[in-house]
C-alpha cells in the first residue's frame, strides 16, 4: 500500500477544527443579524450548468460520473445554485431573500504559503433590491465579519464596473477590440495595454480615460474626484453617483475609514453589473473576500432579479490569522485523565457525573501512552481512591481543581 | 514603505543592479560575483532577491516580493496564468526565439516533424498557429545536440549572437519572436504600495533612456 501523496489535501486537527468551528460561528452569527437564511446548495452541481453559466471555471471544477453517466461536478460554488434554486422557489420578482452560507468549495486556492484542492467558503447573497444601500450593506456586513473574528486592520476596495461599461459602451470599437482591451485591463497587463491602446481610433478623452483606468485607484475622495474628470458621457457620471449613496451607507455604519475606491478591477465584467469589491487584510498579499452586484444572472433562470453578494475563503483568512497570532491557543482535549490497573463502578459513576456538569473527562488502562499536552490534570485511580502526584484526593477534589482551570 | 524585488539571476540581474547603482541605490554587501542572494539598499528602501527566473513569478505571485524582472520568454513559457500585474517592458535582455535546424539541409514540414527544445510551450504555440502538428521533446540544456543526433528534426530556442549554431552546424530557419525583460508586480502591492513602485519604474525608465 502506497502512502497517501496527494497534494492540496490534509486532515485538520483538534485545535484546527476547534478554531474553525469559532471563526464561522462568529460568521454565521453575524450574517443572521441581519436577517439572513442559513442555506447549503448540494454537493453535486451538474457539469452542463456550469459550463454553461461559469465557462472561466471548467477548468477548475472537480469533476465524477454519477451512477447514470452523467458529468456531475462537486461544489463548485455557491452562488449558482443559490440563484438558480432560488428563481424557481420564489418566483415573485420584488420578494426580498437574504441568503447566507458556510460551505466547502471544491476549487484550488493559493496562500502565501499553503495550497489546497479544496476551502471553507462563507458568503452572503442579497436577491430582490437594487438599491445603494443593499450593496452599502454587504460590505458592511464584510467588514463586521472580519471585525468579529478579530481582524481590525483591514482594506477595503470598492469599484464600479457601471463605470467601465458605460466608458466602453461610448467608445466606437469593434466588439472584437473591446475585448481585447478588457482582457489586458483584467490582467492589468500595462505594457500590452498601452501598446494596444496606442493603435486604436481613438479621441484624445477617451484614449486619456482608458489608459488611466487600470491605475485609476486610492483614497475615496481624490480618487473619486479624478474619476470625475475622466468621465466622458452620463453613464460613467451616473455610475460615480450611485457608488457615492453606497460609500454614504458605509460611512453611516462605521467603516469608511477603511475605503478605498480602485476602478481598475475590470475582471469578469460580464457577470458583475455595478458595485464591485475586495476586502484586503493587513500584511496579507491577497483578498479575503470578494463580490459584488450582478443584476443580470437571475434573469437567465427566468426571474429577473436583482442580486449583490460576497464569498469569503476562510482557509485563507485562517492563515492570515495563525500568522499574525489571533488564533485561541490550543487547548488539552481533557481536562481530567485518569489511568487505573483496574476499574469499577466508583470511577465509571464519577466519570459520568463530571462529564454531565460538562467537564471534558475520560480514563484508560495505565497500560496506555497519553501525550502530556493531551491533559490539563492527570490523576492514577487505584482501589477507590484518586492519586494526584503522589497525593490522594477525593472525586470532589479532583472537580474543585477542573473547576479552577 | 520598503520594496523587495526578486531579479532572475544572470544577465538581467546584473543590468537592473547597474541601473539601481547608478541612480544612487547603494547596496553595501552586493558584488556581481557575490554569492548572496539577498541584499538590502543602504536606505533601507529596496530588499533585492535572486533567484532563478523560472521562479520569479512564483515569487511575486505569492507575495513573498512585491516587484519582479525577468524575461519575457520565461513568463509566457513558465507562468502564463500567474496572477500577476506586467507594468513595464524594460527593454534590456532582449533576445529572440528561433527554429534552427540543420545548415542546408531542408525540413519536410509537411509531415509531422520532432522539434528539441526548452521552450515547449512557446513551441507549440508558434507551429500550431502555423498550422503544422509537432512532436516535442523537452530538453534542459544543450538543444543544438537534437538534431546532430537524430532526436529531433529542428529545434526552437533563444538566439543571441547564432554562434553556438553555427560552430554545431545549424542554422536560423525562422526568426519569430521577439523577448525583452519585463517588470511585474504582485497585485496587491501594486495598490498599497502604488507611488514606491511608480518610483523605482521611473528611475528604470529614465537609465532605460540614457542608454
Amino acid at each position: 500500500m502506497n502512502n497517501n501523496t496527494l497534494d492540496g489535501v490534509k486532515m485538520l486537527h483538534h485545535d484546527e477544527m476547534r478554531n474553525y468551528d469559532r471563526i464561522q460561528g462568529k460568521i454565521i452569527s453575524v450574517i443572521m443579524n441581519h436577517g439572513c437564511k442559513i442555506i447549503e446548495t448540494p454537493s453535486f452541481e451538474d457539469y452542463d450548468v456550469y459550463q454553461h453559466f461559469f465557462p472561466h471555471l471548467r477548468q477548475q471544477m472537480v469533476k465524477t460520473i454519477d451512477t447514470d453517466g452523467r458529468v456531475l461536478v462537486l461544489r463548485p460554488d455557491v452562488t449558482l445554485p443559490l440563484v438558480e434554486t432560488a428563481a424557481r422557489e420564489f418566483p415573485r420578482q420584488d420578494q426580498l431573500l437574504k441568503f447566507g452560507y458556510v460551505s466547502t468549495v471544491f476549487r484550488e486556492y493559493f496562500g502565501r504559503s499553503t495550497y489546497g484542492k479544496d476551502f471553507l467558503q462563507g458568503g452572503i447573497e442579497i436577491l430582490g433590491d437594487s438599491s445603494p444601500e443593499c450593496d452599502g450593506e454587504v460590505i458592511v456586513m464584510a467588514a463586521e465579519i472580519l471585525k468579529a473574528v478579530g481582524v481590525e486592520t483591514i482594506r477595503i476596495d470598492m469599484g464600479t464596473a457601471a463605470y467601465t461599461q458605460a466608458l466602453f459602451d461610448g467608445l466606437p470599437l469593434e466588439e472584437e477590440q473591446k475585448d481585447t482591451l478588457r482582457m489586458y485591463m483584467a490582467d492589468r497587463n500595462l505594457v500590452a495595454c498601452r501598446k494596444y491602446i496606442a493603435t486604436l481610433p481613438l479621441t484624445g478623452d477617451a484614449r486619456r480615460a482608458l489608459e488611466v483606468l487600470p491605475v485609476l485607484f486610492g483614497p475615496y475622495a481624490q480618487t473619486l474626484s479624478k474619476a470625475r474628470d475622466y468621465s466622458i458621457n452620463s453613464g460613467m457620471l451616473n455610475a460615480l453617483s450611485r457608488l457615492e449613496r453606497v460609500y454614504d451607507y458605509i460611512l453611516y455604519a462605521g467603516f469608511a475609514g477603511k475605503i478605498q475606491l480602485d476602478f481598475g478591477f475590470a475582471n469578469r465584467l460580464d457577470y458583475y453589473t455595478d458595485m464591485v469589491f475586495k476586502v484586503y487584510v493587513d500584511g496579507a498579499l491577497y483578498d479575503v473576500i470578494d463580490g459584488g452586484r450582478y443584476d443580470t444572472l437571475s434573469a437567465r433562470f427566468g426571474v429577473d432579479r436583482p442580486a449583490c453578494g460576497f464569498g469569503m475563503n476562510i482557509n485563507l483568512l485562517y492563515e492570515f490569522m495563525s500568522d499574525a497570532g489571533l488564533l485561541a491557543d490550543a487547548e488539552p482535549s481533557f481536562q481530567l485523565a485518569v489511568s487505573y490497573t483496574a476499574s469499577d463502578q466508583t470511577v465509571i459513576r464519577d466519570l459520568m457525573n463530571w462529564r454531565a456538569r460538562g467537564f471534558r473527562v475520560a480514563a484508560y488502562p495505565d497500560s496506555s501512552f497519553i501525550d502530556s499536552r493531551d491533559y490539563s490534570i492527570h490523576a492514577i485511580y487505584r482501589n477507590g481512591t484518586y492519586y494526584k502526584d503522589g497525593k490522594a484526593m477525593t472525586a470532589e477534589e479532583l472537580e474543585e481543581l477542573m473547576r479552577r482551570l | 514603505m520598503a520594496i523587495h524585488i526578486a531579479l532572475a539571476k544572470g544577465r538581467i540581474h546584473k543590468a537592473v543592479m547597474k541601473y539601481l547603482q547608478e541612480s544612487g541605490y547603494e547596496f553595501p554587501t552586493y558584488s556581481e560575483d557575490s554569492r548572496k542572494l539577498i541584499f538590502e539598499d543602504s536606505k533601507s528602501m529596496l530588499k533585492v532577491t535572486l533567484v532563478k527566473s523560472p521562479d520569479v513569478a512564483v515569487y511575486v505571485e505569492r507575495g513573498a516580493a512585491d516587484v519582479g524582472i525577468v524575461g519575457e520568454d520565461v513568463l509566457v513559457e513558465e507562468a502564463s496564468g500567474a496572477a500577476v500585474y506586467e507594468v513595464l517592458d524594460l527593454g534590456i535582455g532582449r533576445c529572440r526565439m528561433a527554429v534552427a535546424g540543420i545548415a542546408g539541409k531542408k525540413v519536410d514540414m509537411t509531415r509531422r516533424i520532432t522539434i528539441g527544445t526548452k521552450y515547449p510551450r512557446i513551441a507549440r504555440q508558434y507551429f500550431e498557429q502555423n498550422h503544422h502538428s509537432v512532436d516535442i521533446i523537452k530538453l534542459n540544456g544543450s538543444v543544438e545536440l537534437a538534431p546532430l543526433v537524430g532526436l529531433s528534426d529542428v529545434i526552437v530556442d533563444i538566439v543571441e549572437t547564432g554562434n553556438t549554431l553555427k560552430a554545431n552546424g545549424l542554422e536560423v530557419l525562422q526568426y519569430f519572436m521577439d523577448f525583452s525583460a519585463r517588470m511585474i508586480c504582485n497585485p496587491v502591492s501594486f495598490k498599497i504600495k502604488y507611488s514606491e513602485i511608480q518610483q523605482l519604474m521611473k528611475v528604470i525608465q529614465q537609465k532605460e533612456l540614457e542608454v
